[in-house]
Parts: C-alpha cells; sequence; structure tokens
C-alpha cells in the first residue's frame, strides 16, 4: 500500500526549511523531535473485512510528559476516514472510525495506564517508551464489510492521529492551544483502497 | 431618540448581556470543568472580541467628540466633562476591586499549595506504597514456598495441590505457567472465572531473566489486586522451566484507602501544577471581566453623557437659531423632569416671540401701508407739507414743496430751514415766518407770504401745527404750504372781469345815446351857425364822438377780458400763425426790422386759431410800441420745441429792442391796467396771459439778458406728450 501525505501542507514548509534545518542542528541528533508520524499504513482485505494496520512514531513534548507525570490525564485520537473521490463536487466521507486512548500515570504502583475508550480495555506499562509504542501500533483493526459500498467508485483512506487538546483541564487550554508543545498531531495520510 | 441611537443602544445591551453571560460561563468552566470547559476557548474569544466592539464603539464615540471639540459645537465640552466624570467614578472602585481580589486570589491558590500538605501526601503515598510493599513481600515468600512445593510434585498431581496451595497461601487465582506464558494448570477461588489472567509479556521477560515479579495491577473492576509471579524451581536438569503466578486480593479497606491517597496525591500534583495556569486563567477572566466593566461604563457614560447634553445642546442650538432671528425653532421634549420643564418653557418662549415678531411685522407693514398711503395722499395734495422737529430739521417733504418752493426734496430732508435759507436767499421770508411761529406759543397757526424767485412772485399760504413727541422727534411741527398765487391771480381776475363787465355794462349803455346825439346835435344846429362857430361846434362835436369811440373800444376790450372763454381747438401749426400776424406787421410797419426765425421740427397742436392770433397780436403789437422809444427798431420773432422732463413745449419767444421792464413791475406786467405806454387800456398782456392759460400754456416775460429790451415768452404744450404723461400717471 503506497502511503502519500497531502501536496497541499508541503508548500508551507518551504518558508520554514532553514528554520527546521537550524532546529536539528541545535538539537542532539538522538533526540526525537516531539509530534506524530505515520510510518506506514495498510489496510488487507480478509475474511471479507477490510483490517487496517498502521504504525505511527509518537513522540511527546517535554511539557506534556511533566503534565502526564502531575496526573494529568492524555487523550489520543486517532481518526479514519474512507471517502469517495468525486471529479465535480468535494469529496464525500463514506465511513468515519475513531480510536481513541486515554493516557494516565498511576503514582501508587508507577504505571502508565492506556485505557481504550473505544472498547474499555486498559493496559498497564512501566515505562513510557512502552506506552507511546503501544499507542503507534494499529493492528488488524476491523473497518467494515467488504461490498458495504459500490465497487465502481474512487475510494480513498485517511487516516491521522493526535492528541486532543480539548480534553485537558480548562486551565491548560489556553495556554495549549498556542503552544507548540501541545500541538502533537500528525498530518492526514492517505492511502489507495482497492 | 434616533433610530440609529436606538439599533446601537439595544445592541449594546444584547452585547453586555452576551459578555456578560459570557464571563459567568468562562467562570463556571474554571471552577468545575464539567461545565462549559469545552467553550471555554470560544467564550474566550468571544469575549475578547467583545472587547474590541466596546473599544470600536468607544473609539468612534471618541472620535466624534474629538471632531465636536474642534468645531466647538455646543455640548462637547459638557459631554466630555461628564464623560470624564463617570469615567472616574465608576473606575477608582472598579480598579480598587480588582487590585484586591487579584491579590487575595494569587495569594489564595499559592496557598492551597502548602509545602507541609505537599509532603503529607507524598508521606501518605509512600506509607501507601510501604504498606503494599510489606503485603507484597509476605505474599512473594508464600508464592515462593508454593512453587518450592509445586517443584517436587508430580506432574500429574499439579492440577490438585495447585488448588490446596492456592488455598493455604490465601490467593485468589494460582496460575502454573511455562516461561512463553502457556497456562499449564490454574486454581482460582471464582468458579465462574474460567480463563486466567495471563501475565504481560515485560514480566514474563522479566521472569525469563530469572527474577521475580510482585506488583500491585488492577485486574477487571476488583480494584487492585497484588500481582506475584516467581519461577518454579527446576526438579531436574530435563524438565521444562515453569513459573506460578498468585493473584492476590486486598483489603476492600486498604484498597479504598490506598485509592482515596493515590486519587488525593493526583489531584494534589494536577493542581500544583495546573497553578500557575489556573493563576494566568483567573487573571485572565478577572482582567475581562475589569475591561468589560471598563469599556461598558466608558460606553455607557459616553452614551449617557450624550443622552444627558442632547437637551442641552439643542437648547444652546435653538438658543443661537433665536438669537439668528428664526423664532418657529421647536425642542423635543426629552422627559418629563426639570430640563423637559426647561426645554417646554423655551418653546412656550420662543412661540411667544414668534407671536410678538409676526404682530410687530404686521404693526409694521401696517404701519409701511399708513406711510405709503400718506405719502401718496402727500404727494397727490396740492399742498406742500414739511415736517420739522425741534432744531428747524426738516424730516419728512412731499414732492409739491420741491415745486413750490423751487428746491429738490433731497437738499431739503435733513436740512435746518436756515441751512437752506443760506443756500436760497429767496426763502428768506420763509425762513423769518417760521422762526417767528416756531418760537410763538400758539400751537396753530397761519400767514401768507410772498417769495421772488428769478423775477417771478409766488404768494404762499403757510399754516402751521405742533405735532406731538413720538419715537424719533422730540417736537415736531407740520407746516402745510399752499402756492395761492394762481387763486388770488385768478380772483383778481374774477373781480376785474366782474368790474370791466359792469364798467362795460354802464358805460356802453350812454356811449351810444351820447354819440347819436351829438351826431343829431352837429347835424341840427350846425347849419345855424357861421363858419367860424361851425368848425369850433365840429371840433367839439367831434372830439366827442372820438372819446366816446375811444371809450367804445376801451369798453369792447373790458368786454373781452371779461368775457367767458368758449375755446374751438385746432390743429394747427403754430408757425402759420406767427407768420400770419407777423406777415401783417411787416406790411403796417415798415420802421421796424422784424426777423424770423421759425423751427423747422415744431409739431402741431391743438390751439384756438383765432385767440392765439390775438394773443401773438398783442404781444407784438406790445413789442412794436416798446421799440417806438428806442433807436435801432428790431423785432426778433423766434419759434423752438422744447422738452423740459418728459413734457414738451412750443415756445414762441417775441424779443424787442427797446428799453425793456422796470424790475418793480415784472410781476405785475400781466395784471390788467398795468402799463407803462402813454396810451392803451392795459389789458393786452392780462388778455394775452388768459388766453395761454385757457390754453394750459404758460407766459412771462423777461429782460434781455444782453441789457436792452425784453422779451416775452409763451410756452404752449404738446398734445401728445400730455397725452402719454397722463397715460402713465393714470
Amino acid at each position: 500500500m503506497r502511503v502519500s501525505r497531502k501536496a497541499d501542507f508541503y508548500q508551507f514548509l518551504h518558508p520554514l526549511a532553514l528554520a527546521v534545518c537550524l532546529a536539528l542542528i541545535a538539537y542532539p541528533s538522538d533526540a526525537a523531535i516531539p509530534g506524530i508520524e505515520i510510518d506506514y499504513v495498510n489496510c488487507d482485505l480478509s475474511e471479507g473485512f477490510y483490517f487496517l494496520d498502521a504504525h505511527m512514531s509518537v513522540e511527546l513534548s517535554e511539557e506534556s510528559k511533566k503534565a502526564l507525570i502531575h496526573g494529568i490525564p492524555l487523550r489520543f485520537d486517532i481518526e479514519i476516514k474512507i471517502i469517495e473521490k468525486r471529479d465535480w463536487l468535494w469529496n464525500k466521507t463514506i465511513f468515519s472510525n475513531m480510536i481513541i486512548y486515554r493516557l494516565s500515570y498511576q503514582p501508587l504502583t508507577n504505571y502508565y495506564i492506556v485505557t481504550n475508550i473505544s472498547n474499555g480495555r486498559r493496559q498497564q506499562f512501566f515505562n513510557l517508551d512502552e506506552v507511546l509504542d503501544y499507542l503507534g501500533n494499529i493492528e488488524n483493526h476491523k473497518l467494515y464489510e467488504f461490498g458495504r459500498f459500490p465497487l465502481n467508485r474512487n475510494y480513498a483512506g485517511l487516516l491521522r492521529a493526535r492528541l486532543n487538546i480539548k480534553a485537558l483541564p480548562t486551565p491548560l487550554k489556553p495556554l495549549a492551544y498556542i503552544s507548540s508543545q501541545w500541538h502533537l498531531a500528525s498530518q492526514w495520510v492517505e492511502w489507495r483502497l482497492e | 431618540m434616533r433610530k440609529g441611537g436606538q439599533l446601537i443602544f439595544f445592541a449594546g445591551i444584547f452585547l453586555f448581556l452576551f459578555m456578560l453571560s459570557s464571563l459567568l460561563m468562562m467562570s463556571n468552566a474554571l471552577q468545575d470543568s464539567s461545565h462549559f470547559s469545552e467553550f471555554y476557548l470560544g467564550l474566550l474569544i468571544f469575549n475578547t472580541l467583545g472587547l474590541l466592539v466596546l473599544v470600536v464603539l468607544i473609539s468612534v464615540n471618541l472620535r466624534r467628540l474629538i471632531h465636536q471639540l474642534q468645531k466647538r459645537l455646543p455640548g462637547a465640552r459638557m459631554t466630555v466633562r461628564m464623560v470624564t466624570m463617570f469615567t472616574i467614578l465608576s473606575l477608582t472602585p472598579v480598579l480598587i476591586v480588582y487590585y484586591f481580589s487579584l491579590d487575595f486570589l494569587i495569594r489564595g491558590i499559592d496557598n492551597w499549595f502548602d509545602l507541609r500538605v505537599e509532603q503529607a501526601l507524598d508521606d501518605s503515598l509512600e506509607l501507601s506504597r510501604l504498606s503494599l510493599d510489606r503485603r507484597m513481600r509476605e505474599l512473594l515468600k508464600k508464592t515462593e514456598q508454593a512453587a518450592e512445593k509445586i517443584a517436587m510434585t508430580p506432574e500429574a498431581s499439579i492440577p490438585f495441590d495447585l488448588d490446596d496451595l492456592r488455598v493455604q497461601a490465601g490467593a485468589k487465582e494460582f496460575t502454573l505457567l511455562t516461561r512463553q506464558g502457556g497456562i499449564i494448570a490454574s486454581s482460582s477461588d471464582d468458579p465462574t472465572r474460567l480463563v486466567p489472567e495471563r501475565p504481560s509479556e515485560t514480566i514474563l521477560l522479566q521472569l525469563q531473566q530469572g527474577n521475580s515479579y510482585a506488583g500491585l495491577d488492577t485486574i477487571g473492576n476488583t480494584g487492585l489486586s497484588i500481582r506475584i509471579v516467581v519461577n518454579v524451581p527446576e526438579a531436574n536438569i530435563t524438565s521444562e522451566t515453569r513459573i506460578i503466578q498468585g493473584l492476590f486480593t486486598i483489603s476492600e479497606r486498604i484498597n479504598l484507602l490506598a485509592n482515596s491517597v493515590q486519587n488525593s496525591f493526583v489531584k494534589y500534583k494536577e493542581l500544583a501544577y495546573l497553578r500557575e495556569q489556573l493563576k494566568k486563567s483567573f487573571v485572565i477572566v478577572l482582567t475581562l471581566v475589569l475591561l468589560f466593566s471598563i469599556f461598558s461604563t466608558v460606553w455607557a457614560a459616553f452614551y449617557s453623557a450624550r443622552l444627558l447634553a442632547e437637551p442641552v445642546t439643542n437648547l444652546a442650538k435653538g438658543t443661537r437659531a433665536v438669537a439668528d432671528g428664526n423664532y418657529d425653532t421647536r425642542l423635543p421634549v426629552p422627559s418629563n423632569d426639570e430640563l423637559g420643564f426647561l426645554v417646554a418653557s423655551f418653546n412656550d418662549m420662543t412661540r411667544k416671540i414668534a407671536l410678538a415678531q409676526d404682530e410687530a411685522s404686521r404693526s409694521r407693514n401696517e404701519a409701511e401701508i399708513q406711510r405709503s398711503y400718506l405719502e401718496t395722499v402727500l404727494s397727490r395734495l396740492s399742498s406742500g407739507v414739511i415736517v420739522l422737529d425741534h432744531n428747524s430739521v426738516i424730516r419728512t417733504a412731499n414732492e409739491n414743496v420741491s415745486q413750490i418752493l423751487g428746491i429738490p426734496v433731497e437738499e431739503l430732508v435733513d436740512h435746518s430751514v436756515e441751512e437752506i435759507a443760506e443756500n436760497h436767499p429767496y426763502l428768506e421770508n420763509f425762513k423769518k415766518l417760521l422762526s417767528a411761529n416756531l418760537l410763538s406759543t400758539d400751537t396753530d397757526w397761519r400767514e401768507q407770504i410772498s417769495l421772488v424767485r428769478e423775477n417771478a412772485r409766488s404768494t404762499l399760504m403757510c399754516s402751521g401745527t405742533i405735532l406731538p413727541p413720538s419715537h424719533n422727534i422730540l417736537q415736531g411741527y407740520v407746516i402745510v404750504i399752499d402756492d395761492i398765487t394762481t387763486v388770488i391771480q385768478g380772483q383778481r381776475n374774477a373781480t376785474w372781469s366782474d368790474m370791466a363787465r359792469r364798467l362795460a355794462h354802464e358805460i356802453k349803455n350812454p356811449l351810444t345815446p351820447i354819440q347819436l346825439a351829438t351826431e343829431r346835435l352837429r347835424q341840427r344846429y350846425r347849419s345855424g351857425l357861421d363858419k367860424e362857430e361851425a368848425d369850433k361846434f365840429d371840433r367839439l362835436t367831434n372830439t366827442i364822438i372820438q372819446q366816446v369811440e375811444t371809450m367804445k373800444d376801451m369798453v369792447n376790450s373790458f368786454t373781452d377780458f371779461s368775457r367767458i372763454p368758449e375755446i374751438n381747438l385746432q390743429t394747427a401749426n403754430i408757425n402759420s400763425l406767427v407768420s400770419e400776424v407777423v406777415d401783417l406787421y411787416s406790411n403796417l410797419n415798415q420802421n421796424t426790422e422784424i426777423i424770423t426765425k421759425l423751427a423747422d421740427d415744431l409739431p402741431l397742436i391743438s390751439v384756438d386759431k383765432s385767440r392765439l392770433r390775438q394773443v401773438f397780436n398783442n404781444l407784438i403789437k406790445n413789442a412794436l410800441d416798446a421799440c417806438e422809444k428806442s433807436r435801432t427798431s428790431k423785432l426778433e420773432i423766434s419759434t423752438e420745441y422744447v422738452r423740459e422732463k418728459q413734457n414738451g413745449f412750443v415756445e414762441i419767444k417775441i424779443k424787442d429792442s427797446g428799453m425793456g421792464l422796470p424790475e418793480d413791475i415784472m410781476d405785475q406786467v400781466f395784471e390788467p391796467y398795468t402799463t407803462t405806454k402813454a396810451k392803451g387800456t392795459g389789458l393786452g398782456l392780462a388778455i394775452a396771459k388768459k388766453i395761454v392759460e385757457e390754453h394750459r400754456g404758460i407766459i412771462w416775460v423777461e429782460n434781455n439778458p444782453e441789457g436792452h429790451g425784453a422779451s416775452a415768452i409763451v410756452r404752449l404744450p404738446v398734445a401728445e406728450i400730455i397725452d402719454q404723461v397722463s397715460e402713465q400717471l393714470s
């Protein structure tokens, strides 16, 4: 499955190219840049259903880590959309799905608790890297059954993951909206649906 | 209030209410995130935009106020004072409250996070951990003992022994697994639990490294449990490496306390982390409330000041309009208070002023009409009227005065009688008359005076009366002047005519018998007389008859003078008439040189030819008689068309070369029986004047300017021009 990013966003990167290069030089080479990057997306048809596999590199900012350690839960939204591309009209969303994770820290046990809001499943982890690895992996996520939509149309899938700022405590929201430390989100990544 | 103003007012009220509501919602969102927290940012943006709108409103009002100040419009400075006063009065308490609220708020938030509280919470959490660690260590020991027993137990009896071991250890669940996590056997106190809880990959990895695992796990919805995982000692080299996992419940009380401690700790840590943000948020909200209060107050101050200043501004404009003479100004009454009473009083005042102005205007118009009427009456009067003030300065004079006195009205009005008399000496008698009478105490007087102007004597009847003081004259006099020259002349002529008629009647009747008797006497008694006596008798009777003839001629002249005129007007050329008469005298009198200068452009006029011939006859005869005494006998007769103002005249001038007329009789030459000749009745010029006046003409005599001789001048009006003038006058 070929992965492509929306070309529209690239045009905004050119003015910032120098700043990004300087930032890369300034930071240690092994320091991960806070944010979410979608590495690959794969959608397979199996047993009459479409299943999604994806891998994302999730890196928290220092501020978000600090907030997490101080007991503020973080919410990650992974949005999945299937759109129908139309020549003369705007694209039509025919299917949408969202995986919501709630990440919190338990000081008594020193565990990180990840709760899938969609299905209520809880996972606890010793360290944060395990948590982020868990959050970045989507395996065999069932989308919809084959034949639900007409086959002779041009469909495409979109995937995006982001930290939901709206779910932060109210006093933190104004700062979160204007601070880059809290803007942890990937671009929409499109894949062809076959 | 104007429609635009109402719209802005209601928009402002809506904005105020919305912003107030949104600020309350923001405050609620900060206090309890379950309310309005989703809208917090929207509310923040909305309030910021609302403040911007208020700033724009205030800026617009401020700009308008500056513009009004620059233009010095009424009410602008009052608005500035009121806005300043309102703003200061409202700002002072709001700023004080803001300062102390901010101080209390920041101090209050800081006080929440007392170090002792934080330490206590840390200690509580640590205590909980230690307590649970101790329990976990005990359970680890029990599980390790159970593992040792399992190691000694044959494979076949493990499922049975595992149950006993679980009961002995007091575990909720015992599970025997392979190192890879495969379940070998399991024992649980819950018979409904079919699938045992598996340890995570991390735990398995830890076990594979030879370590045991003891930790608190949240399993299902049962709260905290203790998970112990240990390796089962290997019974022999060939046996498979196994692990045993024991799940132990924690008492409900401990579970509750541990959760409580953890929740409090988490909440405290969260608040501690959010402390600065919380302070910033409260400061933001409080500042928004402050700015909202200030901007609302300032805007309300502008609005209120404008409302309060509007009636005053209107009053100022109204007063200015009244000062400019616009008395129809009516102001809207703002309310039922003192200001409204003031505006109503102003409206009442302007209405009364307008009524008074209308009344004054009406009176002025009436006075103007009266004045015009009076002027018309005065101008139509044959009498001259002048009004003098107490300094003998003429204030008013009608046109007839100028005609009577021979001075334009402009030279009369605003000049004293003394000044006028100095410039016109012939008015000396007039000045003396006025001076004498104005000084007297008589209120009414009447006197006749004579003025001699340009060889013409005119008789004036002057009557005067005192005017009561008026607005511009302290005490005045009104003088009525009548030119009675013509009247007196007429009266004199009438007297003479009457006397002539009586004389003619009384004298002519006996003359014929006298003449007849004389002729009969001469015929009867002449023959009886000798020649000498007869000659003497003839001479005497002839003398009687001749004298009787002379008396008859005189009586005929009297008859002609006294005869009532019967004019037979015919269109005639004056030159022809003059030529006829001149030809007659040219033939009769050869000794006198008669020169005629007749104008070619004379218009035809309507005259009684026979009577006009008599006029020319009398005048030429008089002229010839005057020339008899002089050495050079010369008579010059000329005609001319004269235009004066809008009147046209045919002027006939008979100029002689005689001795001229004495100045003392110059004004009496046209009176009957006035003559310088030895012979003559003295009626020639009187008859000529009478005939000329019957033709609406004028006649006068003057001595020639070159020093010898006199001229008689006749002016006859041209009928066409007279008609045109009469049409214009009508």
